[in-house]
């Protein structure tokens, strides 16, 4: 009885569980592209940030990063890829043969001779210059 | 039906050859320095021909052949639409193997350089080499198609057991539809056959394991251990229980098959991941402190096995939990890594019931694993009080549940010993996805357990 209760219920959610849910989470990826979906939970300001990086980072740069390494930061490291996020205050050395991000984000004016880096908390990204 | 068919002179199934020889060649290749190139998987496959022809799949009637057909098209489709939607496979396993694609050894900033970010280091690597191959072969997307494959090599390592057992057809049906449509690996979500996560690899992995122990198949004992600690690091403790359940319930010799192929894939794999980890030395006496603890777990099972010295090894039984508190610092695994967590604190029992509860949901959380852990719990009720009958499939069964059981109270002290902070997050998203590890072999063990003799009146009084 069991077994049957097993086989109907799990077949009962089939055309929900694996076809329309599948069908609408693909359909919200498609329509708010990579960041959009992962950054879906998180505030407005972490989505322009995250929408800016991907817009302009280049695949042979590599991005400073401060701040929590867990939470929101997980996820823009595959969101940048194939370019890398470097820890600003690490004691080894960046990757010597890439170039560090420099441009300055529209919405923030950046002081002469700062370069950005992105603060990340568990649920949050900002930009920052030092 | 108690004496499973001797499968000591048979070979593993296809499959699983090419898993082991794609690992073999993947790691071999990035500790040689170099990427690793897009020859791996086809020359894994020509190996694997040499010593087993590839059979076609067949599924047990045409309802469940469509279950399948549907279930596949359905997690092809949310694979392939799509990079990974679950975090974990989209931060961790699947960006090391677009990593790897594109063409990065072990000298790769990524992997080399402390100062790149990476929230997966030291991760073991067979899944990424895996997907990587499919990438190179197939396109980014297109290589995602590894994910449905795997989902249904799942599905026949539950059926092909049973079928060389002589299970009934009806049976084997049962078991592999009621496999497929447990919700948390069909839909898509944390966990799922389409999430990136290697909860899948390791599934279909154990329940292989699973299928050499009833089987009493040596070889297939092998490419299991070998294969364990390179999905995820808590193979190993997978590894030494199935090392324990086939000593004490078969035989030594198949205890020892699974010992051989974990100690040489340890003793492979723990020099590499030190380096992932920046450690200073690749051969350390940790590193080979560990790579003997599946030979310990095996000299342990043999002297339980023994009627002469079963009681001095229960006895030493008891100094096992001190013994892993000390050792636990120098064993660079996720044993080492419990041991230390709980020889630094103590366990957090005032959370106790609050694990119990959770883990007691998760079994029972229709909407993730459907009636799966019931349909065990009511089918094991039934065999217990039909296991003295000459068709009683109790004693196939039993190792099978141990292993279940085992992994049970493993994840127990696993989350007892985590830290407060980062307890509810491993409550909420992980203890489901731990469970479901053991999955294949819960439908396994259900489609032995699926048609116990009738209880006679005498069993009944």
């Amino acid at each position: 009885m069991l077994l049957a209760a097993h086989l109907a219920f799990c077949l009962a959610r089939f055309p929900v569980g694996a076809g329309q849910k599948r069908f609408e989470s693909v359909r919200e990826w498609q329509s708010r592209g990579a960041d959009g979906w992962c950054y879906r939970n998180a505030d407005e300001a972490t989505r322009q940030v995250a929408r800016w990086l991907c817009e302009h980072v280049q695949p042979g740069q590599v991005l400073r990063f401060a701040g929590s390494s867990q939470g929101a930061m997980q996820l823009l490291a595959p969101l940048l890829f194939p370019a890398l996020l470097v820890r600003n205050d690490s004691p080894n050395q960046w990757p010597t043969d890439r170039q560090v991000f420099q441009l300055a984000a529209p919405w923030l004016p950046m002081p002469a001779g700062a370069t950005p880096i992105v603060k990340g908390t568990l649920e949050s990204l900002r930009i920052e210059y030092r | 039906m108690n004496v499973p068919p001797d499968s000591s002179g048979s070979r593993p199934p296809f499959t699983m050859l090419v898993l082991v020889f794609t690992a073999v060649l993947g790691h071999t290749v990035l500790w040689c320095g170099s990427a690793v190139p897009g020859w791996v998987l086809p020359t894994a496959i020509g190996l694997a021909l040499l010593i087993r022809r590839p059979q076609w799949p067949r599924l047990d009637g045409w309802p469940v052949a469509a279950l399948v057909l549907l279930g596949a098209a359905a997690i092809t489709y949310g694979s392939v639409a799509t990079l990974d939607r679950s975090w974990d496979g989209f931060a961790t396993w699947s960006l090391t193997a677009r990593h790897l694609a594109t063409g990065a050894s072990l000298d790769h900033p990524y992997f080399a350089n402390p100062s790149v970010y990476q929230s997966a280091r030291g991760y073991p690597l067979l899944q990424p080499i895996l997907l990587q191959q499919f990438t190179l072969w197939f396109g980014e997307r297109g290589g995602r198609v590894l994910f449905p494959l795997l989902w249904v090599l799942l599905l026949l390592a539950v059926r092909e057991p049973l079928r060389a057992l002589g299970i009934a057809e009806r049976q084997r049906a049962f078991a592999v539809a009621g496999l497929a449509l447990v919700p948390l690996l069909l839909e898509p979500g944390h966990g799922s056959a389409e999430s990136g996560f290697a909860e899948l690899l390791l599934a279909l992995m154990l329940t292989h394991g699973a299928g050499a122990i009833v089987l009493r198949h040596g070889s297939l004992a092998l490419c299991v251990g070998c294969c364990l600690p390179l999905i995820k690091n808590e193979g190993l403790v997978h590894a030494s229980v199935l090392i324990a359940a086939a000593t004490l319930w078969c035989s030594p010799r198949l205890g020892a098959a699974f010992a051989l192929g974990t100690c040489v894939s340890l003793l492979g794999w723990l020099p590499m991941q030190a380096r992932l980890d920046f450690a200073p030395y690749p051969f350390t006496p940790s590193i080979l402190l560990t790579v003997s603890v599946p030979w310990l777990m095996f000299g342990w099972s043999c002297a339980v096995r023994n009627h002469r010295t079963r009681l001095v090894a229960l006895l030493a039984t008891l100094a096992i939990p001190i013994a892993a508190i000390y050792l636990g610092p120098v064993l660079p695994s996720s044993l080492g890594r419990i041991a230390q967590a709980a020889s630094a604190r103590s366990p957090a029992w005032g959370s106790l019931g609050s694990i119990l509860a959770t883990l007691g949901q998760n079994l029972v959380w229709v909407r993730k694993v459907g009636f799966s852990y019931l349909i065990l719990l009511a089918l094991v009720a039934v065999a217990f009080r039909t296991r003295t009958q000459p068709d009683s499939r109790w004693q196939l069964a039993t190792p099978l549940l141990v292993v279940q059981l085992a992994w049970f109270l493993f994840l127990l002290v696993f989350l007892l010993t985590l830290p407060a902070d980062r307890l509810p997050l491993f409550q909420k998203e992980g203890a489901a996805r731990y469970l479901i590890q053991m999955i294949g072999v819960l439908w396994l063990s259900a489609g032995l357990l699926l048609s116990s003799p009738p209880i006679r009146p005498a069993a009944r009084a």
